[in-house]
């Protein structure tokens, strides 16, 4: 239902959906579900922690990756240039530090987040295993040429 | 050579992506900016801020002001411990390790909503105050002169901790520091001057609202010596005071030296960011219990609205002393010696800040990584407002309103 409201205003705002992106937790995290603030403010570093009390540990696609850029931009409408900025200004501060990015791919970042009870990470619809634990699906927006 | 090297890294990161080396526990990254100043003053010399060693004048094209290079490393021994080491390279008045060496801190997250960090870690006087040599991260080509210039310090030594916790649909940020901090000026026509401030405190509260952001800010600190130029003055006054048993005079040199006083400042800002409007502004306020410093009223605004890669942006910018003029002074014998020592207090405290500037600019995301900005500023100084600037080499300013322009271009990047 949310894909398709999301597909018929694409259609006025001259963009289309292709696919969705799947926002995944660690099967022993108690989280069920994220919305989109919450998700916002946990890749933002705006909070440190889940609801639960357990400590976030945000994981990012490699910064060369389109993936990112899509995500970014269905998560909070902003480009990827603005979001280097935002952490520009954090990271070179000495204040925060950004989500992980030295991972080199999907099947990385999965193997990452069943290990690790903390981390949250987002993976396109191939890469998905069927024992993920997904917490959120962002639809893919790509603006038309 | 510096240059050089910075050009080179420069455009290797317009084809590099951030970061120079990343894995688990470790990242080697860095940001630097290639800028060029110029202005059509002919007397005094603009400055970025009273740290840029050399001032630009009419028909000067100044390289090094805002050009930069800085590199940080960070370890990460746990995941709520980590130590950060930066070095910011660029023209400091004094190349030495405590110019260099901006930040070295062990930052400790003891609960996921508590961060401490100890070591000499950036200070956050004002909003962007930690954060002004890291272009890639504004629109400007710098940081607004007629605000940013005022905050003379760049570090804080000692401890410092923010709380952060949910209040409603934001949330709400305290953050304090306490410590010490060593500053380097450009004197005019006397070099380097080394500044100790000590007990420096700050203070601060800050809200966050997806896009919104409103935040106050207090710091102190308390100065343990005088700027050079200035205790040449003092020196002077004390020994004509102490030959001729002048009382005055010794009340004068004690209003004037700010040894042991405080210097404080306070500020109010309010931010807003979608990714397609940027609005940001502060209001500042400097005041000292010393008669040789300023009380001075400040603030700016800055509008830009995201377009494709563009940003074009407006700013408006003021400054403006509310310390009444020069004591009458009224020396007790009159020898040429003491007439101009008295001539050169004097000149000292009616030089103060008065100043507006109006200024529009465009910003250009080359990539994700990159940008190039172009900043054209008109800026309107009164007679007795020039501190902002610097003198001629006769040490003296114009001694009439001016109506001058700064333009400014500047490529940032991240790596």
């Amino acid at each position: 239902m949310r894909i398709l409201t999301c597909s018929i205003l694409c259609m006025f705002l001259h963009c289309v959906v292709h696919a969705d992106i799947y926002v995944i937790v660690n099967t022993e995290n108690p989280i069920k579900e994220l919305n989109k603030k919450q998700t916002i403010d946990i890749f933002m570093a705006r909070t440190q922690s889940y609801s639960s009390g357990l400590r976030t540990y945000a994981i990012d696609q490699p910064n060369t990756s389109e993936l990112r850029e899509h995500f970014y931009k269905s998560l909070t409408g902003k480009s990827v240039a603005y979001v280097n900025s935002y952490w520009a200004r954090l990271f070179y501060t000495g204040r925060k530090r950004p989500p992980a990015d030295h991972f080199k791919n999907s099947e990385d970042i999965i193997a990452e987040v069943a290990r690790n009870k903390s981390a949250i990470a987002y993976v396109e619809a191939e890469s998905l295993p069927e024992n993920a634990k997904v917490v959120m699906v962002l639809p893919i927006i790509k603006e038309k040429k | 050579m510096r240059l050089k090297r910075l050009i080179l890294f420069a455009l290797l990161s317009l084809f590099s992506t951030p970061y120079l080396f990343a894995q688990e526990n470790f990242k080697l990254s860095g940001f630097g900016s290639l800028g060029v100043v110029t202005t059509n003053s002919e007397q005094a010399g603009f400055r970025r801020d009273n740290a840029d060693k050399e001032q630009t004048r009419d028909g000067e094209i100044n390289l090094n002001s805002l050009s930069l290079l800085g590199l940080q490393s960070n370890y990460r021994f746990a995941p709520n411990l980590e130590i950060v080491g930066q070095a910011l390279l660029r023209d400091h008045p004094t190349q030495n390790i405590d110019n260099i060496l901006r930040i070295a801190s062990i930052n400790y997250e003891p609960l996921p909503d508590w961060q401490i960090r100890l070591g000499r870690v950036s200070q956050r006087t004002f909003l962007l105050s930690d954060s002004r040599p890291i272009g890639f991260s504004n629109i400007w080509t710098m940081p607004v002169q007629e605000f940013y210039s005022l905050l003379i310090s760049s570090y804080i030594e000692g401890l410092d901790t923010t709380y952060s916790v949910a209040v409603g649909p934001g949330y709400l940020r305290a953050y304090g520091n306490f410590g010490r901090t060593t500053v380097y000026l450009q004197e005019p026509g006397l070099g380097t001057t080394k500044l100790e401030l000590s007990r420096a405190t700050e203070l601060n509260l800050e809200y966050e609202l997806t896009d919104w952001a409103a935040r106050v800010s207090w710091a102190q600190a308390i100065q343990d010596n005088n700027l050079d130029s200035l205790q040449i003055l003092i020196d002077g006054l004390t020994g004509f005071s102490e030959q001729l048993g002048w009382q005055e005079g010794f009340t004068l040199a004690s209003a004037l030296d700010t040894t042991d006083k405080q210097i404080e400042f306070i500020s109010a800002a309010l931010t807003y960011n979608d990714g397609n409007i940027n609005f940001k502004s502060e209001l500042g306020r400097l005041q000292s219990e010393a008669r040789s410093v300023d009380r001075v009223n400040s603030a700016y605004i800055s509008l830009g609205k995201t377009v494709d890669r563009f940003t074009p942006f407006v700013l408006i910018g003021y400054v403006k002393s509310d310390t009444s003029g020069p004591p009458e002074i009224v020396a007790p014998i009159q020898t040429p010696e003491l007439n101009q020592l008295l001539a050169g207090i004097s000149a000292r405290l009616s030089a103060g800040f008065d100043q507006k500037s109006i200024g529009i600019g465009i910003r250009y995301d080359i990539n994700s990584y990159s940008s190039i900005k172009a900043q054209w500023e008109h800026k309107q100084i009164g007679e007795n407002g020039y501190n902002l600037w610097a003198p001629d080499s006769n040490f003296q300013y114009p001694n009439r309103d001016e109506n001058l322009d700064v333009l400014s271009v500047r490529l940032d990047f991240i790596f």
